[in-house]
């Protein structure tokens, strides 16, 4: 007696009709598969919207300025405040520090991302008659780019107790604020492991050292029930820092975020 | 008759293959629960890995398809128990928001619910994701989801008036197309339907429901 295959007591239209209805079942009318949630943009948090600065004791190379090297930075710091451009760290923590250790606080501030920018200044004459002093001031970036650097002449009054014309400090906060320029959102056109490339460059106004928050678009749409328009939405997915700049492009260095993609937008401070 | 048998077996391996099936399971795919104390990134992560096994249909080796079918409900209520412990924290995260109603949608699908059931799931759904719209007004991927529950609940009005918003708006996606498809050719008009289908395939992202379009234009 021989085995017979189970499958070949099933009659063939049977068969077929098994067959039939496996294909049916691919191809009817099913459900479109479902789709995962895209994952939103890795926002950040950032200190400060405006270009923040902070600035450290003057250097004393004529040995005769006294306290005016911790003074004159005190206010220049109100002066800048009331100018309001820019944002200011403030200088209880810097003040009366040696050389090194404000070059370790301020390393560690940028680090931090809590400033942008450091404003230092060097008393290289002083003249007790004509009382009269010169000061080589410089504004540093993050990356160490010059923003701005000019010599200023200051005048002052008194022997033991001196005290510095206001009149001569606010005309350095405003040459210190105009050298920080305004300059319209631009758009990241590319981006390269912690590099970006900007689709504007000096030709906007934008300089070196200039820092920046980029922010992501989230797509909205009118309601579709009443057709209210949205409000435009970002996030902010990085800060960067220029660090080079042609008339029509410019690159820039990530420092926080990876978030990145083109045509996302740069807001400078 | 041993060579129509052989026929039979190939024909029918190829069926099967067609309708899909993913690779296999590995034990370090298995995600670990979330507790109370972990960090907003590590429960969304863990939430997810719960999520992405309650989305596979096809059981992995050792289950039967009833077994899948109930550890993928328990993958569901993990993955929820994980973006509940995120609105703990952060009561408008609309990804967290949104991904809930996403795994309740995804029950919906399952083959033993009740049309009841099934609803109740589409209905929990769309609270989900309307609460997540309202933490993150007017967002695009929103409206699609509240459009696909509507057009899971045969609410293909309300669903292709999302849609169309979507597309004036200037929202790209496959998935859109592959649901504005669908709802036209329930609603008989297969013309139309096609060209949103092959709109579809043409946008290809994902690569996965260009596939489901394209046997739609074929």
């Amino acid at each position: 007696m021989t085995m017979t295959p189970p499958l070949n007591t099933v009659p063939r239209s049977l068969l077929l009709l098994g067959v039939g209805v496996m294909l049916w079942g691919c191809s009817s009318l099913t459900l479109p598969p479902l789709t995962i949630p895209l994952p939103p943009r890795n926002e950040i948090q950032i200190e400060s919207y405006k270009f923040r600065v902070a600035i450290t004791d003057f250097m004393d190379q004529t040995g005769s300025a006294g306290d005016l090297i911790k003074a004159i930075p005190d206010i220049l710091t109100t002066a800048l405040f009331k100018l309001d451009r820019i944002d200011l760290y403030e200088r209880a923590p810097l003040r009366g520090l040696s050389p090194q250790d404000a070059n370790t606080k301020i390393q560690e501030l940028m680090d931090k991302r809590m400033i942008d920018g450091v404003i230092t200044g060097a008393v290289t004459r002083f003249t007790g008659t004509q009382k009269t002093m010169v000061i080589e001031l410089r504004l540093l970036s993050r990356n160490q780019a010059v923003m701005y650097a000019s010599d200023h002449t200051l005048t002052f009054q008194g022997r033991r107790v001196m005290e510095v014309n206001r009149g001569d400090v606010t005309a350095i906060a405003k040459a210190v604020s105009a050298a920080i320029p305004t300059v319209p959102d631009i758009e990241v056109t590319n981006k390269i492991v912690n590099r970006v490339t900007l689709d504007r460059g000096s030709d906007a106004g934008l300089i070196e050292g200039l820092t920046g928050y980029v922010q992501a678009r989230r797509h909205t749409i009118n309601n579709p029930e009443t057709g209210t328009a949205p409000n435009p939405a970002y996030v902010i997915v990085a800060e960067i820092v220029v660090e080079q700049v042609s008339p029509d492009s410019a690159i820039g260095r990530i420092i926080i975020g990876e978030d990145i993609q083109a045509g996302d937008i740069v807001r400078f401070k | 008759m041993a060579p129509r048998l052989v026929r039979f077996s190939v024909l029918a391996s190829f069926l099967l293959l067609s309708c899909g099936g993913p690779p296999s399971l590995r034990q370090a795919d298995f995600p670990v629960n979330c507790g109370k104390g972990q960090p907003v990134e590590e429960l969304l992560k863990r939430g997810n890995a719960h999520r992405d096994l309650m989305l596979r249909e096809t059981p992995p080796p050792h289950f039967d398809s009833e077994q899948w079918t109930e550890s993928r409900k328990i993958y569901g209520t993990r993955a929820r128990a994980c973006y509940r412990l995120v609105l703990d924290t952060q009561r408008d995260n609309g990804y967290a928001l949104l991904n809930t109603g996403f795994t309740y949608m995804v029950e919906s699908t399952f083959p033993d619910l009740t049309p009841e059931l099934r609803d109740h799931a589409l209905v929990t759904a769309t609270n989900y994701v309307q609460q997540a719209l309202a933490a993150q007004q007017s967002d695009a991927q929103h409206y699609y989801y509240l459009g696909e529950i509507a057009a899971r609940r045969g609410q293909c009005d309300k669903a292709l008036r999302i849609f169309n918003a979507l597309v004036t708006g200037h929202w790209s996606y496959s998935h859109l197309y592959a649901w504005m498809g669908y709802c036209l050719e329930l609603r008989g008009n297969s013309k139309e339907a096609k060209g949103y289908y092959q709109k579809a395939v043409d946008l290809s992202n994902p690569v996965g429901i260009a596939e489901w379009a394209r046997s739609r234009v074929e």
